[in-house]
This record gives C-alpha cells, sequence and structure tokens, in this order.
C-alpha cells in the first residue's frame, strides 16, 4: 500500500502549506490591525500612543482619537471585511456560481431601502439606522429564498429571485427618495459606503452575529463541500439539501447584512476575496472560509488606511479605494492565474 | 430489498409514473429500460428517496422509508446520478466523501474509513490517480472514481442512473463487469440502462416501462419471449449465441 | 488589341463625362453663391432691424452666465423656477405666475391663488410653464434642467435669465436688477440697502483681535460634511472674525476627518441639519451626547455646538440675511449684541 503513503504524504504536505498560509495571513492581520492604530490622519507618534493609553486620560486628545476614532474604525473594518468574504465564499459555494455574491441574495437593496426608510422619516438617528439596516438585510434575503423556495429553491431559481427581488426593492428606494429628497445624501452615502465615523456601540451590536455567524459556517464547512458534489449525491450521501441550503443562505444574509449595517455597500470584498483565496488555498471549505476571512480582513484594513491618509485630513470613500486597488489586481490575476483552477 | 406498493409519483404535481408494484430482491441486478420519457428515471429517484411520492408505500426491508433519517437512509442506500457537476477535488477525497454518512460531529475520517476508501479504491483499480483531480480524467476514469464513492458508502443497495451512457465501449464493459462483482459482494443493485443488450446481458431481472407504468418485470429471457420489448419499441429482437462459451447476446434491428 | 481599344474607349468616356461633370459644376457654384448673396442681404437687414429696436428697449442687463438680456417691455407675466428667487422677485415688488414647489415647502411664502406651481426646482414642467405665456423667466445656472429648458425657451422667443446667488453682495445686485425691472426703487432701498447697512453695523462692532476656530458641518442621518469658506453660512462666519479649521486645509472633498476635528478642538461647532422638526434636532443632539468621539469635544462639552436654522443658514436668507449675521453675532460675542 505504498500509494497511501503517498497519499499521506501530499496531504500532510497540504495540510502545513495550509497552516502556513494561515498562520501568514494571521502575521499579516496583527500587522495591519497595529499599523490602522498608529497610523492615521493626524501624526502622532508610538511613543505618545503608548503613552496616552497607558495613562488612560479621557481628556488627552490622543487617547480620544485612539479610542474613539481610531480602534472603532480597525474593528469595523476587520469585522465587515471578514464578514463579507464569508458571505462571498458561502454563497459561491451553495449557489455553485462563482460571480455570487452578498447583491445576488438582496441583502444589499434590502438594508439600503430599510436605512433610507429611516433617514426620510426619523432623520438623525444614528443607532437606528444600524439596526434598521441588519433587519432589511435579513428580511430582504428571507423574502427572496421564499419566493425561490416556491420554484424548488434551485440555485438558478434563487439567483433570477434575487434579481427580481433586488430591482423591486431597489424602485421602492428610489420613490422614497422622489419623495423625501433629503434622504438623498444618506443614499449616497450608503451607496458608496465607509467607516468613517463609526463608534464602539454601532460596531457592537453587529459584530456580536458577525463572530458568531462566522463561527457556525467554519463549523458547516465541511458539508458546503459535500454539497459541491450536487444536489442529488448530496441527497443520495444523506445530506438534507434543502435545509442546510436555506441554513447556509440565512448565515450569508446575516454576515452580510450586519457588516451592510454599520459599513454601507463597501465593495465588491465578497466577490474577489473568495476568487483570491480559491487561487491560494483550492476550494475545500474548510481551508477556504478562515483564509477568505482573514484576506477579507486585511484588505478592508489596508483600504481604510488609504483612504484616511492619502488626502489628509480629508478621507475618501473606502469603496473607492477597494476598487481602484481591487480591480486591476484582480485584472491581474485573471490574466496570468492558472485557468483551469479559477472555473469550475 | 425494497418494495414500492401503489406509488404514483412525479413533478410539480404531474404524474409521470403510476400504479407502481415491484420489489428489487436482495442481491439481484435489475435493469430498468424503456423508451425516452416513460419514467425510468422517476421511478428509480422514488425508489431511492429522492423524490416523494404522491401516493403510495415504499418499504426498505420491511420499514417504511420515509420513517428512515436522511443519515441512517445513506447508509443502507445509495444513488448515483447520471449528470453531476464535476468538483474541483482529487480523486482520493471524492471516495472518501462516500463515507459521510459515517462520519462523527468532526467530520475527520477515521482509520476504518480510510481503510474502506482503499479498498474502495482498488477494487474499481483507479489506484494511480488518487491524486489527480478528477477534472483532468476522462469520462470513463471519472466514472470508476464516482462508482469507488459508492463503493465506499458501503450500501446494501445501489440506484445507477444510466452509468455506461456516453462511455467508450470498453470502459462499458468494464463497468458492467464491476456491477457483476458488485452483486457478488451480496449488494443489490437497481439501474436505469439505455443500451438493450447490455442491460439483458447482466441482468437477473429486467424491468420494461411504458407511459409511466410497468409493460413487464421479469428475467431477461422471460421478457425476450413476450415479446414486449417489440412491441413497446416497435422492432424486432432475436438471440444469439456468442463468444467462446456460446453466452447468450440479444439483438435487434428494426421491423 | 481589343484590349487597347477597350481602355482607349473608356477613357474618351471619361473625358465626355468630366465635361458634363465640369458643367454641372459651374451652375451649382453659381447658385451656392447667389443663395450666400441672398442670406447676406437678408441678416443685414435683421441685424438692421435689431439695431433699431435697440433704443427702444425697456431695460437690459447681463445675467450670471454673461448673456444680456433684452427687455422689450416690462415684464407682467413672470416665472421663477427657483425658490429663493421667488422671494427675491416679490420683495421687488413683482408678482408672479408662476413658481416651484420649494416656495411652500423650503420657505412658507403665501402666494396667491392665481400663482401656479409649474413642479419642482430639479424637475420644473416645461409645458406647464409655456401655458402661462410668460415674458420673463429666472432661472439658476447650477440645476441642470434649467440649462435645458433655457434652451427651448430661447427658440421660443421668451426672455429668460440665469442668477446665481450664494452670498449676500450678490443678493444685492440680484435686488437692484429687480427692482430696477419692477421700478421700485424704494423696495431695493428697504429690502437691499437697509440689510447691508444691518449687516455693517453689526461688522463694526466686532473687535478684529479674538478670532475663535469654528466648524461648520451639514449633518445628515449617517455622517457630516465640513463645509469650506464658499459656502453662504461659512462666508457669514468668517466676516464675523472666525477662522473655519476646514479652511486651513484646502481640499475638494468634504469629508473632513474625526482626527482632525479633535486635534483641533473648535471652540464653536455650527451644524445645519436636514430635518426640521424638533425631534429631528433633538436626534442629532442625542447622537452627538452618545458618540464618544464627539462627546469629548470642548465645545460640545461646553455648550457651544449650536444646530442652525436652515432658513437662515441653508437657503438664501435674502431680505432676512442681516438676521443671519445677528444670530450668529450673538452667540459668538454675547457681551456685544445682549
Amino acid at each position: 500500500m505504498d500509494i497511501y503513503k503517498e497519499v499521506n504524504v501530499i496531504n500532510q504536505r497540504r495540510k502545513s502549506y495550509n497552516v502556513t498560509v494561515i498562520a501568514f495571513l494571521i502575521v499579516l492581520l496583527v500587522a495591519g490591525v497595529f499599523m490602522s492604530i498608529s497610523i492615521g490622519s493626524s501624526k502622532i507618534s508610538l511613543s505618545e500612543i503608548i503613552h496616552a493609553m497607558g495613562k488612560g486620560d479621557a481628556a488627552s486628545k490622543t487617547y480620544r482619537i485612539i479610542t474613539f476614532v481610531r480602534i472603532p474604525r480597525t474593528v469595523a473594518a476587520v469585522l465587515a471585511g471578514c464578514a463579507l468574504s464569508v458571505s462571498g465564499v458561502i454563497l459561491q459555494s451553495v449557489l455553485n456560481n462563482s460571480l455570487a455574491g452578498p447583491n445576488i441574495i438582496g441583502v444589499n437593496s434590502g438594508a439600503g431601502l430599510f436605512a433610507v426608510l429611516i433617514a426620510a422619516f426619523f432623520p438623525v438617528g444614528y443607532h437606528l439606522t444600524t439596526i434598521a439596516a441588519f433587519v432589511g438585510a435579513i428580511l430582504s434575503a428571507l423574502f427572496v429564498y421564499f419566493i425561490a423556495k416556491k420554484t424548488g429553491a434551485s440555485r438558478m431559481a434563487i439567483v433570477l429571485s434575487g434579481v427580481a427581488v433586488s430591482s423591486f426593492i431597489g424602485a421602492m428606494t428610489d420613490t422614497v427618495i422622489t419623495l423625501k429628497p433629503d434622504a438623498v445624501m444618506d443614499r449616497a452615502a450608503f451607496l458608496i459606503g465607509g467607516f468613517s465615523g463609526i463608534s464602539m456601540e454601532r460596531v457592537s451590536f453587529a459584530g456580536g452575529f458577525i463572530v458568531v455567524a462566522v463561527v457556525l459556517s467554519l463549523i458547516l464547512s465541511y458539508d458546503m463541500n459535500i454539497l459541491a458534489l450536487g444536489d442529488e449525491s448530496a441527497k443520495s450521501l444523506g445530506l438534507n439539501v434543502a435545509a442546510i441550503r436555506f441554513l447556509y443562505i440565512v448565515l450569508a444574509a446575516i454576515l452580510a447584512g450586519s457588516a451592510i449595517s454599520f459599513a454601507g455597500l463597501v465593495g465588491f470584498v465578497g466577490l474577489i476575496v473568495p476568487h483570491v483565496s480559491r487561487l491560494l488555498v483550492g476550494y475545500d471549505n474548510r481551508i477556504l472560509i478562515p483564509v477568505s476571512a482573514l484576506l477579507g480582513s486585511i484588505f478592508t484594513l489596508i483600504c481604510d488606511l488609504l483612504a484616511r491618509v492619502l488626502f489628509a485630513p480629508y478621507e475618501i470613500p473606502v469603496g473607492i479605494i477597494m476598487s481602484f486597488l481591487g480591480g486591476p489586481f484582480f485584472i491581474y490575476l485573471l490574466i496570468k492565474g492558472r485557468r483551469g483552477q479559477l472555473y469550475d | 430489498m425494497i418494495k414500492l406498493e401503489n406509488i404514483t409519483a412525479g413533478y410539480d404535481k404531474v404524474e409521470i409514473i403510476k400504479n407502481i408494484n415491484i420489489v428489487f430482491e436482495e442481491g439481484s441486478i435489475t435493469s430498468i429500460i424503456g423508451k425516452n420519457g416513460c419514467g425510468k428515471t422517476t421511478l428509480l429517484k422514488t425508489a431511492s428517496d429522492l423524490l416523494k411520492p404522491f401516493s403510495g408505500h415504499i418499504t426498505v426491508k420491511g420499514e417504511d422509508i420515509s420513517s428512515i433519517p436522511g443519515r441512517q437512509l445513506a447508509k443502507k442506500l445509495s444513488f448515483l446520478p447520471q449528470i453531476r457537476t464535476v468538483p474541483n477535488i482529487t480523486v482520493y477525497n471524492l471516495v472518501m466523501h462516500g463515507r459521510y454518512p459515517y462520519l462523527g460531529f468532526s467530520r475527520t475520517p477515521q482509520k476504518e474509513d480510510k481503510v474502506i476508501v482503499e479498498k474502495a479504491i482498488s477494487k474499481m483499480g483507479i489506484e494511480k490517480y488518487i491524486n489527480k483531480n478528477i477534472q483532468e480524467l476522462s469520462g470513463g476514469q471519472r466514472q470508476k472514481v464516482y462508482i469507488a464513492m459508492v463503493l465506499a458508502q458501503n450500501t446494501d443497495i445501489i440506484f445507477l442512473d444510466e452509468p455506461t451512457t456516453y462511455l467508450d465501449i470498453n470502459h462499458q464493459l468494464e463497468i458492467l463487469e464491476i456491477i457483476k462483482k458488485l452483486k457478488q459482494m451480496g449488494k443489490t443493485i437497481v439501474m436505469v440502462l439505455h443500451d438493450l443488450s447490455s442491460a439483458l446481458s447482466y441482468s437477473d431481472k429486467i424491468c420494461l416501462m411504458e407511459d409511466g407504468e410497468i409493460a413487464i418485470y421479469d428475467t431477461p429471457q422471460a421478457v425476450f419471449e413476450s415479446r414486449e420489448i417489440d412491441r413497446v419499441f416497435n422492432i424486432l429482437s432475436s438471440q444469439v449465441a456468442a463468444g467462446d462459451e456460446g453466452k447468450k447476446q440479444y439483438v435487434f434491428c428494426l421491423k | 488589341m481589343k484590349n487597347n481599344c477597350r481602355k482607349f474607349n473608356n477613357l474618351f468616356r471619361g473625358r465626355i463625362k468630366g465635361r458634363k461633370i465640369r458643367g454641372a459644376a459651374k451652375l451649382f457654384n453659381m447658385l451656392l453663391i447667389i443663395s450666400l448673396f441672398t442670406l447676406m442681404i437678408a441678416g443685414c437687414q435683421a441685424k438692421a432691424e435689431q439695431g433699431e429696436d435697440v433704443s427702444h428697449d425697456y431695460y437690459s442687463f447681463t445675467d450670471s452666465l454673461g448673456n444680456t438680456v433684452n427687455f422689450k417691455d416690462k415684464p407682467q407675466r413672470v416665472v421663477s423656477l427657483v425658490g429663493s428667487y421667488a422671494e427675491t422677485w416679490i420683495l421687488a415688488g413683482g408678482d408672479l405666475v408662476g413658481v416651484t414647489n420649494d416656495v411652500l415647502s423650503e420657505r412658507n411664502i403665501d402666494i396667491s391663488d392665481d400663482t401656479k406651481i409649474v413642479g419642482t426646482i430639479k424637475e420644473p414642467n416645461l409645458e406647464e410653464i409655456i401655458d402661462l405665456s410668460p415674458d420673463f423667466v429666472l432661472l439658476s445656472p447650477d440645476v441642470e434642467s434649467h440649462l435645458k429648458i433655457a434652451d427651448t425657451l430661447k427658440i421660443m422667443d421668451i426672455t429668460f435669465a440665469f442668477f446665481k446667488v450664494e452670498h449676500f453682495e450678490e443678493y444685492l445686485s440680484m435686488l437692484k436688477i429687480c427692482t430696477d425691472i419692477t421700478e421700485k426703487e424704494e423696495l431695493y432701498e428697504k429690502n437691499g440697502l437697509e440689510v447691508k447697512k444691518q449687516i455693517n453695523d453689526i461688522l463694526a462692532r466686532i473687535n478684529e483681535e479674538n478670532n475663535p476656530e469654528i466648524l461648520f458641518i451639514r449633518a445628515f442621518s449617517s455622517g457630516a460634511k465640513a463645509k469650506h469658506d464658499d459656502n453662504m453660512a461659512c462666508k457669514i462666519l468668517n466676516d464675523l472674525g472666525t477662522v473655519n479649521i476646514a479652511s486651513k486645509h484646502e481640499s475638494l472633498l468634504e469629508e473632513l476627518s474625526m482626527e482632525t476635528i479633535i486635534q483641533e478642538d473648535p471652540e464653536y461647532i455650527f451644524v445645519v441639519t436636514m430635518g426640521n422638526s424638533e425631534k429631528a434636532i433633538q436626534a442629532l443632539k442625542d447622537g452627538i451626547q452618545n458618540n464618544p468621539a464627539w462627546s469629548g469635544l470642548s465645545s460640545v462639552k461646553n455648550d457651544r455646538y449650536f444646530v442652525l436654522p436652515k432658513e437662515l443658514f441653508h437657503y438664501k436668507p435674502n431680505a432676512r440675511w442681516g438676521e443671519s449675521y445677528e444670530y450668529i453675532a450673538k452667540i459668538l460675542y454675547p457681551d456685544i449684541f445682549e
């Protein structure tokens, strides 16, 4: 049985490669967090930071900048990047469509509608907006799913249903804006997305959901591999295909909805990060999910840092940096990449 | 063994098969044949619980199939569909997926699972491909890998939907021989076959379907002699002795 | 041999064709020259006619886009596509036959039942406007649809003018033009020069030495944009001797980072927000108090965070411009202005 020894060797090699990749990404993430806290639009030296944080004096400007501006933004960027990437992985896997992203299940439009409604009828209600966007995202995802279920909840049905529901909700949002033009500013800010003005309070509400959902996704990642075999094979192996697809979509909706609720529509993190991760570690969801989570966080952190620093003291929306960086990089990958591995 | 009583089934409230009463005996190979659209795949899917019937009962060794939880059922019967999405995975890992119903909460394959996978791979003779990506294999080789996966699932009853279609003739015959081996292991095989000659040569029982109902269910010789095949397909069937041992072969031509 | 003959024939035919073409060309050229002559003469005549008319014009001026606007007679049916300009026209003693709905929603002006609403400031209804047979239309160069409407008005020979009013001086010159047209000099005095006097009086009482740093932001539900000195309210603040921290950092961008706001820690923060109900303003204040990044600022802690009324600091105050100056002056220098 020497051949199996070879299998073991290859499996071991794969495992150590995966572990190395993850370790490397964790290091990168920690470095990114560190940079995000120590660099900003106002020049504060590292020693000043340590001094101010150590003293804990709430009156100190440095302390306030670090505690109330940089730390919340860092946490928000990490959580949002992580959530959107994992959401993208789940959807691409479950819908067997590598062009899938959170927008396909209608979370974007649902969150947008509820955020605009709040802005139109309860102006300037910061905390309300977060909850509203979250609820809107989940509701519209459920709406999409239940419509698709009427036609058998197949992958195609979900995609089509998502497109239909998104355009319908989009029209409702536009109507609200036409009737209440004051809400336009919110809509524009929401569409571009960003982390400015974020407080820990806003982040922690959604953040809790994100952490739980990511952990759940990790636990269920093996089953996602089975789903990739096709509905019939998966069912034959004992997987409750309909139930588990529903569960995954709910998870993806919670992840995306949470992120959108405090970050707006931040670029196409959910689309490109899973692809890049796949190029790194392949299709096994048990590795793909943690790698995407880390990569997404790092990417979002770096983009947010650039957004804050490039035109200091002014900021540009994170989404713009993401598209500027992510787009060309993705094109480069597509051209250079090993084609066989990208396409199913 | 599987028993279907008064089964009516279909899709979207449209009946495809009706009045199905049939028993698939333990340790036998049954081929379901019939014209396109007569409900062969529907029957296969209903029997393997992939499709819920509109009415009727199905029992597996006396137990009502709908009362058996999914995981348990997956240990008793397996289904190999005709068209599948081909995932990006190595041969070894795909065969390992056949052990899914047996994996615990941690989803980690145990020693026992690895032994069974290795046995399945050697039975199918695909050792040299184990680390290859199945997307790189030919149709015939891929089919063997899928059958290895079904083997690894270690069920008593195996359903195969057109396992030889689109394969080269040598691979077709190889697969059929392997199916014979499976029967020797004590498994019950029910398969939909398009090729009438193969069906009649390799099966213990033939189930001929017409317009959603069973026209005849009997041994190949009996089915041949009843001339039902001739009637349903509007052809002429005859028997020849072929090969050194004078094995019975069935041939067909237009009327 | 035959080939050569064919070639020769073709050449010969070409020559004949050429003659024909040359003849046609000559004829064509003559026609062209004749028609050009006719057009020129007609043009001259037209110009001559126009020239004659200049001396009979009622009034003419140059609008904000540099166009010369001529009135043959005093306009009687005036339409304003901007609420603020409608108000200015009324302050100049004029009447309106058509206005946009922001006259009601933003300015709460009482308009007579005869005045028609012709749409919104962003999307006025061209049909309704033409239906009123206007002889003068007031437009804004900042609204896309107004620029397009101007083209149509030009074709239909309806007099129109573009006005751009951001600061008081611009309001003043617009009022002058309007009162010239309505022939109501006394209203220019009342709604223009007196306001100017009011403003100058306020500015005179200020001691230029104390220059508090301020920040002016336009807040909406999920964020805030810092405004620069070209903004109306910022100019007022500037005139009153303050320094806008946003102007220290020149940029086309408006999203000032929170870090900079904390670092600069302006003495006063002035906010204009979209909601105008008490609830909205209270919600804004609550939000600020609850956000630790904002609540630690000295302006917020010392109650120097002011939400400004939209009518005086977001929409053009027109004749109330003096009130705007007074409002801020009272906040900044409570000792001088009780």
